[in-house]
């Protein structure tokens, strides 16, 4: 064998070694592509079924949201068409409001007046019930009189009676002894003579002189209401007389009266009569009322 | 290789020396890595002369 050939066989198996180490290397470090493209399809297939399912769940979804679309239109459609309604009645309902402001302002305005004539008329009203509660203080008051005046013109009526009733016997006895005069003097001769009375017969009827108006005046000065005795500041100096009847007032309020029961020169005591209201000193007391 | 007579007429005996045994390793790396082609060719592809 020559040295070529020598040579030639190191260099192959050298080149040949070199040659099978790549390869081996490569092969080896190779990568499965079939493996990988297997594993790519199925990914590939798994995300076309996935797109797929997606695809009917949008479709699905889409339809749905069409549906929902069209009935949310409608929807609005329906109410637009009711704002429209509720803005005519609305604008109806503030003309109705400015129609009743108006009214109100009307009504406030005669309220108002109402409220003045109210006002006026419950003044005029307490007025009047002032004046009510004064007449009939001195209704009270001329009652008493009229009571005490009835009683005096009952006991002047028994007494009428009574003077009548010596009236008549007199007469009768005067009859009597007119008709046995008249025969005294017949058998005798003679002619009665016309009676003169002894007392002087009245003239003509005519009207009492009217009471004097004596209008006396003072103040309580002491009181005693377990007794209803009062003790006044006038007495028989201002011509303040036993029996006479004086009132009390408080204001223009009637308070009671005072029948005069004992009197001295500047003060006067008396017992209390028809108590309207338990009277205090300092009340003023006086004749007219 | 000689271009002599006696060489024509008698048999020719391999010479086993060192070049034999470099060119037999030489070869049996060769099929090792034939080998290993083949088997990883069929693991990962699964067929050897077509295209998978």
């Amino acid at each position: 064998m020559s040295t070529l050939t020598k040579v030639l066989i190191v260099l192959q198996t050298v080149f040949t070694i070199f040659l099978c180490g790549i390869v081996v290397t490569y092969v080896g470090n190779a990568d499965n592509w079939k493996e990988k493209t297997e594993n790519a399809q199925a990914s590939e297939r798994r995300v076309r079924n996935e797109q797929n399912s997606t695809l009917e769940e949008w479709d699905v979804f889409k339809s749905e949201k069409e549906e929902a679309l069209a009935g949310a239109i409608k929807k609005i459609e329906a109410l637009t068409a009711q704002n429209t309604d509720l803005a005519a009645k609305l604008d109806m309902s503030e003309r109705d409001r400015s129609a009743l402001t108006q009214r109100i302002d009307g009504l406030a305005g005669q309220m108002t007046v109402a409220t003045g004539a109210s006002d006026k008329q419950r003044g005029m009203y307490e007025e009047a019930q002032a004046k009510l509660d004064t007449i009939r203080d001195e209704n009270i008051v001329l009652a008493a009189d009229l009571k005490a005046t009835n009683d005096v013109l009952i006991q002047k009526l028994a007494v009428i009676e009574t003077q009548n009733e010596q009236l008549r016997r007199l007469t009768e006895e005067k009859t009597e002894l007119r008709g046995r005069m008249e025969k005294t003097l017949l058998h005798y001769g003679g002619a009665p003579k016309a009676t003169t009375p002894v007392t002087q017969t009245p003239g003509l009827v005519r009207p009492a002189l009217p009471m004097q108006n004596i209008s006396l005046k003072g103040r309580i000065t002491d009181l005693n209401l377990a007794d209803a005795l009062a003790e006044i500041s006038i007495g028989s100096a201002a011509g303040l007389k036993n029996e006479m009847k004086l009132h009390v007032t408080r204001g223009n309020e009637f308070v009671c009266s005072i029948v005069i029961l004992d009197t001295d020169a500047e003060k006067a005591v008396g017992i209390l009569d028809m108590v309207k209201s338990n009277p205090r000193v300092g009340d003023v007391v006086s004749t007219n009322f | 290789m000689s271009p002599s007579k006696r060489s024509r007429g008698r048999k020719v005996a391999a010479p086993n020396n060192i070049y034999t045994g470099i060119l037999a390793m030489s070869f049996f790396i060769l099929l090792a890595t034939a080998a290993f082609t083949t088997f990883k060719c069929f693991t990962q592809y699964e067929t050897l002369f077509t295209i998978p």
